[in-house]
């Protein structure tokens, strides 16, 4: 177990439901993000990652449930908690009469451990003319600026929601080479929310998973990329494989059926020895492959 | 919707179908009132020579529902940034003709009709002589010029305030001559027509203009403004998270009452020095005005001071919400902006007064009455009165900054709903009161009864808001304390200037009923509720 999975999570939630009228956008979500890793949460849109995210930086309040970040409550101690967090939206909503060098002198006011150096780094990596006001920019280059006015203080964490979305894969590499220096500094923490699964699997230690407001799964990448495998039996019956526990979506090749597993292979094997059928390959599966098995699962049941 | 028409028409009219209710209340309400009100009565006059007070009263109202009317068909929804025009119109499969005209016939439609109700039921009958078809052609055009303007697909907004203030001068410069001219009602309005009809041109250019993603730029500006910008220092830091916040606010909103008296100085200017300069009397009326605007155009744009800015929605954005600043200093910075604004409007107001004292005559009877009342007496009074009017010009935009700050348009749509309904119901009031005499002295008895209850339920709110932020970690008992503190510092120092000028004016004025009335109007709970709908948008 990594040294930064024993110490007090960076942010924890707790049986957090939130309702928006009729719709639960989140239901009894329970996940801790450990110090010094990158956090991805992936869902299709709609899951409740803006939400929880919200939540987080104290933007919503919890109907029921508990959200604690740097052991703070963020909607009781705003700022204490906001004063650690670097935040960075899907909608650069910045006013856009705002020129980016008085951007950055306004936030540069609220955080003490603000680096002019730094920030002037990027800007000048990111090829950001200081007089340029926020609307004449491009949706890429607003994200640069923002990602810059979340980066400049070095925040304890940085929350990342949806931040490559709609943009270019120049500004995406940005977006993810500032992820990697946010996390070689250490003990930052980095959430990232996306539903590029192979951005977040390229940079992410820890993964959650939403499926309409429920947390489908949650923990180290490996563990549970660890868990799925892509499974190639042989059946040799002409009817379908049945249904078994752990086992998504038969396909059919010839006598050779495929399936996503989530359970222990042995256990499998005894399972479907006891049909005359024998696992002739398993491999690991991709975020991106887990995701639309869960996907496909979960409508299943939904028509179950 | 079974046609494109239908659909354009709901598209306009749908989101201000409540208001569009309540004025159609309005008109049948109004039409009512001459029927039930004795002809005594509706003939009732302020002064011999002002048109009915009854009649004038519910033209008011009438105009008020037309000017809503106006403005529905005009900003359909759209940006004014760019153009007026819904975006999502622009895609739809329906000619640009039919674009530009539906809403075009449909507001001219409603304006004409609107008027020709509110003379033929409204205004005659309440005994008001007003010309019936000649003012519905002006309306029409008006608003096609309007239309025109808001529709041109414009690069820089205020080329849009360049356009529109000559051409609509024009168009009301043009209907009022050709009213004077003694061309008869009919032909006068048949031309004012036909200026409706060449307005369908532009219109439909506009439209397609706007379709196509053209827009109508001024490139020499374009370079100008550039070549300033690289001449503009880089931006400095800031002294503290307060300092920042409060140069946001006034990059935000501060600038709006300044600019708006500058633009009301420049526009009267020309009529301050110009305007029956034989008559003294017009210049303090004049100078009644300028006083007044501050004050006016404040109560007019505090209820949207709280928003990100003045073009935005209600909602916060998240990015700015995120800011580790609390809601009480955010509020602060909000206060001290209004109070910058409030300032610098003043200021304007100030020169401005210096330009009438090149009204011939004018600063001889400045003079005179200086005298009259004595140096000392007069600069007091002076001092005093401005003093006093740049106060209320900063209550007028803090005391309504909690509105948007809640962040939720319903708080915004139910406050001014509210407000009209409260100005219509004082207006009806003050007109019974001139019609029923003893409804009035009753309601001088029960006076003291009332202010003693809204006190009462002010003090009650005030308590309810102070226990809730203190629960809440917003301010600290010291803070509150000091709430308290300057609220009753505000209300001594008013009760005592108020008591002085009472008396320099030779008005009776019970000593107590003044302490109370001040106590009920100097706000609290506004102001230390601010922080709560702060605190309602950002936690949400």
């Amino acid at each position: 177990m990594p040294p930064a999975f024993r110490e007090e999570p960076v942010a924890e939630v707790r049986d957090l439901t939130r309702r928006f009228g009729d719709k639960t956008a989140l239901a009894e979500v329970s996940l801790a993000v450990p110090r010094g890793v990158v956090y991805g949460l992936v869902g299709a849109n709609g899951a409740g990652k803006t939400t929880l995210i919200r939540h987080l930086l104290g933007l919503l309040k919890a109907q029921t449930g508990a959200v604690r970040v740097c052991g703070r409550v963020p909607v009781r101690e705003p700022v204490e908690v906001l004063s650690r967090v670097g935040y960075l939206s899907e909608e650069i909503d910045l006013p856009g009469w705002i020129r980016v060098d008085e951007l950055l002198a306004y936030m540069r006011a609220f955080y003490p451990t603000w680096d002019d150096a730094y920030a002037e780094d990027l800007r000048q990596q990111f090829e950001l003319d200081p007089s340029a006001k926020l609307k004449a920019l491009s949706k890429g280059q607003r994200a640069r600026a923002g990602l810059i006015a979340a980066l400049a203080y070095r925040p304890e964490l940085l929350v990342l929601d949806e931040p490559s979305s709609g943009l270019d894969p120049i500004v995406r590499r940005d977006i993810l080479g500032a992820i990697v220096r946010t996390i070689a500094d250490e003990g930052r923490t980095v959430i990232f929310s996306s539903h590029l699964l192979d951005e977040v699997e390229r940079v992410s230690e820890c993964v959650a998973m939403l499926k309409e407001g429920r947390l489908v799964f949650a923990g180290p990448l490996d563990d549970v990329k660890a868990r799925y495998r892509r499974l190639t039996v042989r059946w040799e019956a002409t009817e379908r494989p049945p249904a078994l526990a752990g086992v998504l979506g038969w396909r059919a090749s010839g006598r050779e059926w495929t399936a996503v597993a989530c359970t222990s292979t042995e256990e499998l094997a005894i399972r479907l020895s006891a049909y005359g059928a024998e696992i002739l390959e398993q491999r690991p599966l991709s975020l991106d492959e887990i995701f639309l098995a869960q996907s496909a699962r979960e409508a299943q049941s939904a028509e179950a | 919707m079974r046609s494109p028409v239908q659909a354009l028409l709901w598209q306009v009219v749908a989101r201000h179908r409540w208001w569009f209710a309540l004025g159609g209340v309005y008109l049948v309400v109004a039409a009512i009132v001459p029927q039930v009100l004795s002809p005594q009565t509706l003939a009732l006059r302020v002064n011999d020579i002002s048109p009915p007070a009854v009649g004038q009263y519910l033209a008011a109202g009438c105009a008020g529902v037309l000017l809503h009317w106006m403005l529905v068909f005009v900003a359909g929804g759209g940006e004014l940034e760019r153009s007026a025009l819904f975006k999502r119109s622009l895609v739809l499969p329906v000619t640009s003709q039919r674009l530009a005209l539906v809403p075009m016939l449909a507001g001219a439609a409603a304006l004409a009709a609107g008027w020709c109700y509110s003379v033929l039921a409204v205004m005659r009958p309440a005994g008001l002589t007003v010309p019936l078809a000649w003012p519905a052609a002006a309306l029409a055009l008006f608003l096609a010029v309007l239309q025109v303007v808001s529709w041109l697909p414009l690069a820089r907004p205020w080329l849009r305030i360049v356009l529109a203030v000559p051409l609509l001068c024009l168009t009301v410069a043009a209907a009022l001559l050709l009213a004077l001219s003694g061309l008869g009602e009919g032909l006068t309005a048949g031309i004012l027509a036909a200026g409706w009809l060449a307005m369908l041109w532009p219109a439909e250019r506009a439209v397609a203009l706007a379709r196509r993603g053209d827009t109508i730029d001024w490139p020499g500006w374009q370079r100008l403004a550039e070549r300033v910008a690289r001449l503009r220092p880089r931006a400095r830091p800031f002294r503290s998270p307060d300092a920042a916040q409060l140069w946001l606010e006034w990059r935000a909103h501060g600038w709006l009452l300044p600019v708006a008296i500058a633009a009301l100085v420049v526009m009267m200017g020309g009529l301050f020095l110009l305007a029956d300069r034989e008559k003294i009397e017009l210049g303090w009326r004049f100078l009644h005005l300028l006083l007044v605007m501050p004050v006016l155009i404040a109560s007019t744009l505090g209820a949207n001071l709280g928003k990100q800015d003045f073009s935005s929605g209600y909602e916060l954005s998240p990015l700015l919400a995120a800011r580790p600043i609390s809601s009480a200093r955010w509020v602060a910075a909000k206060l001290w902006m209004c109070a910058a604004s409030a300032a610098a409007a003043w200021l304007l107001v100030l020169a401005a007064t210096l330009l009438l004292l090149f009204r011939p005559g004018f600063q001889q009877s400045v003079l005179q009455a200086i005298e009259t009342a004595g140096p000392v007496r007069s600069t007091a009074l002076a001092l005093a009165a401005v003093g006093g009017l740049i106060v209320l010009t900063w209550v007028q935009m803090a005391s309504s900054l909690w509105v948007s700050l809640t962040g939720r348009a319903w708080v915004a749509n139910g406050f001014a709903f509210v407000l009209v309904i409260g100005i219509l119901s004082a207006c009806t009031l003050a007109v019974a009161f001139v019609l029923y005499p003893d409804a009035k002295q009753s309601l001088v008895a029960a006076l003291p009864w009332l202010i003693g209850l809204l006190l009462a339920v002010k003090a009650l709110v005030a308590a309810v808001i102070l226990r809730e932020l203190l629960a809440r970690g917003r301010i600290r008992a010291a803070d509150a304390l000091r709430l308290i503190a300057v609220w009753l510092a505000a209300l001594v120092a008013s009760w005592l200037i108020g008591q002085r000028l009472a008396a320099e004016l030779g008005l009776a004025v019970a000593s107590g009923q003044l302490l109370a009335g001040l106590a009920l109007v100097i706000p609290f709970s506004r102001l230390a509720g601010a922080i709560l709908a702060l605190d309602w948008n950002r936690h949400r």
